[in-house]
């Protein structure tokens, strides 16, 4: 090949990778929204994964009890109009915080009630399948102790009714 | 080839469909047109520890690194030194990149586990996925479908897809989806709702190098698999069911031993309890093996008659059943025969009264262990027929696949 046409290519390629080093997300880089909602089945998960997912479902209950809003979270980017805005957004949150403040304590109280619920009846569905797994050990040992006994039972009788033995 | 069209076709697909599809187009053209060798990067989080899945990963490199300029990238530091050690391949005409992910490195997250992610925090392999693009191929050998590929062609390579589609899933993303046993691509497409493109058995290299290096064959069973916690492996079943063997028989089993061999870390309380098992049985023909090296373990291969494997009995949950089962393969390369749970992977492998046998209860396991143990003509026959099975699922069978595979990609990808 043409070493100029191969010294152009290259440049193009530095050039690009230049730009792709500057862009910041993937969806970005590819113009498309990588991330998408996957429906969960609740029916089709095995033990293991629906334990995972009762854990990770009570953390992020955990995380969102508290639904008040908080005056942080109100920004701007904006250059010059940034500032008063963000004052003006922050003084109306504080007059109507007055107002709701006393109801979204109620939905925080009632939040933490749920969570710990969940939390007692997850460990208690713990607790229980631990005590089945043992009682399931337990039943195994007995039936094999108790095929045990019978054969060596048998092997007895047999033992006593072979001719020659009183 | 006029550089101007070119340049407008970059600017735009990247306009239309972003900047690294542009890219994409450059790095083609360029192995079109034979400017470079194409570009493969393969991906492993978990590289630095040995196991059979980072093997099989590893072997792809290393039938693949005549025909690209391999890159292996993983999160923490191995060398070429150590996979020659681990698995006989000399991987010298490939680069490592050792790519640091700072989400993994706190304390309470030091082990890399895709499992920890999830979309309230960054997608921490993102970095990956941008390295990806860097490349003219990209494989997934890391069970990990949170990595998004960028690059021109992609690969996972699927050995139990362990998770549903959840958070940052992005295995339907990837060009290609190749799998380790029809057991993992029927998951594949029960849990991914899709179908997988290629199947790979994994590849075993435990036969002996020598024909003369072939021991006399002793009477001894043996198990080789981890002592995991959760006991999936089920050595204290092994151990009950040859305690009750040696009750009922007690003549015939007196000259015969068990060896569970496997690895374990100090703490394990399925592994204390194996031993309890044991010291209440006051049999002394059963024996441990943990942690032993690869020699003494092909010692062990060499010496055994009989493999019992028993992984997936008594459980519902697919992904503790045996997805393959590489271990049954390295007994059947030495000429053992193998009785195992007829279930996941180990279907594929053994041939029910062919190649050994599959058995569904303890009950069951007993029957068939009698039957080989009361005629070694059977058992000789069977450890025979089990050596003939297994070389399918050779190093050689195994690389002559993956270049195929990858051959035939090549080939259309250079032609624009």
């Amino acid at each position: 090949m043409d070493e100029d046409i191969q010294k152009e290519i290259d440049g193009l390629k530095q050039e690009i990778y230049r730009q792709k080093e500057q862009v910041h997300g993937i969806d970005e880089l590819l113009k498309d929204r990588i991330d998408k909602d996957f429906p969960v089945d609740l029916w089709e998960l095995s033990e293991r994964e629906l334990d995972n997912e009762m854990g990770n479902r009570l953390s992020f209950l955990n995380d969102d009890i508290d639904t008040r809003p908080d005056v942080h979270s109100i920004s701007s980017h904006r250059r010059w109009l940034g500032k008063p805005i963000v004052w003006f957004k922050r003084l109306i949150m504080k007059i109507t915080g007055f107002y709701t403040n006393s109801l979204l304590e109620k939905q925080r109280q009632f939040n933490a009630q749920t969570v710990m619920f969940h939390l007692a009846a997850f460990i208690r569905s713990r607790r229980n399948e631990r005590e089945i797994k043992e009682l399931e050990d337990k039943l195994k040992t007995l039936e094999e102790d108790y095929e045990f006994v019978c054969e060596e039972l048998q092997r007895l009788k047999n033992e006593r009714n072979r001719p020659g033995t009183d | 080839m006029d550089v101007a069209e070119l340049k407008k076709a970059v600017e735009y697909i990247s306009r239309r469909w972003g900047v690294q599809s542009a890219y994409n187009v450059l790095l083609r053209s360029e192995v079109a047109l034979g400017v470079r060798k194409p570009s493969l990067a393969l991906y492993d989080h978990t590289g630095h520890i040995i196991g059979g899945g980072q093997k099989y990963g590893f072997t792809a490199a290393h039938a693949l690194q005549e025909l690209f300029d391999v890159t292996l990238i993983v999160n923490r530091p191995v060398t070429h030194e150590n996979i020659k050690e681990w698995y006989h391949l000399d991987l010298g005409a490939c680069k490592i990149k050792i790519i640091d992910i700072p989400f993994f490195n706190t304390g309470e997250c030091f082990q890399i586990d895709p499992g920890r992610v999830n979309r309230r925090i960054p997608n921490p392999f993102h970095i990956i996925s941008r390295e990806s693009g860097n490349y003219d191929f990209f494989i997934n050998n890391s069970m990990n479908e949170k990595v998004c590929p960028l690059s021109n062609i992609s690969a996972l390579i699927c050995h139990f897809p362990e998770r549903r589609p959840k958070d940052y899933f992005y295995a339907h993303r990837y060009t290609y989806v190749i799998y380790n046993s029809n057991y993992t691509a029927h998951w594949i497409r029960e849990k991914w709702k899709f179908s997988p493109h290629c199947h790979i058995y994994p590849p075993v290299d435990m036969a002996p190098c020598f024909e003369n290096d072939l021991a006399p064959k002793q009477n001894i069973i043996l198990s080789v698999a981890r002592f995991e916690a959760g006991g999936s492996k089920k050595q204290q079943d092994m151990v009950r069911t040859f305690i009750k063997l040696n009750r009922r028989f007690p003549d015939l089993f007196r000259s015969w031993t068990l060896i569970l061999a496997g690895g374990s870390p100090d703490e394990n309380d399925y592994l204390k309890s194996i031993k309890d098992t044991i010291q209440k049985s006051g049999l002394q023909n059963i024996d441990m093996k943990l942690n032993i090296t690869g020699d003494e373990l092909k010692t062990l291969y060499k010496k055994a008659s009989i493999f019992w494997h028993l992984c997936g009995l008594d459980h519902t949950d697919p992904a503790l059943i045996e997805h393959f089962g590489m271990t049954i393969v390295e007994a059947m390369q030495n000429r053992l025969a193998p009785i195992v749970y007829d279930g996941g992977g180990q279907r594929e492998i053994v041939e029910h009264g062919v190649s050994g046998f599959r058995v569904r209860s303890t009950a069951e396991l007993i029957a068939y262990t009698l039957k080989i143990i009361q005629d070694s003509a059977l058992c000789q026959k069977i450890g025979n027929q089990a050596f003939d099975r297994s070389q399918c699922f050779t190093r050689d069978v195994f690389e002559k696949k993956v270049i195929d595979f990858f051959s035939r990609l090549l080939r259309d990808y250079r032609q624009l």
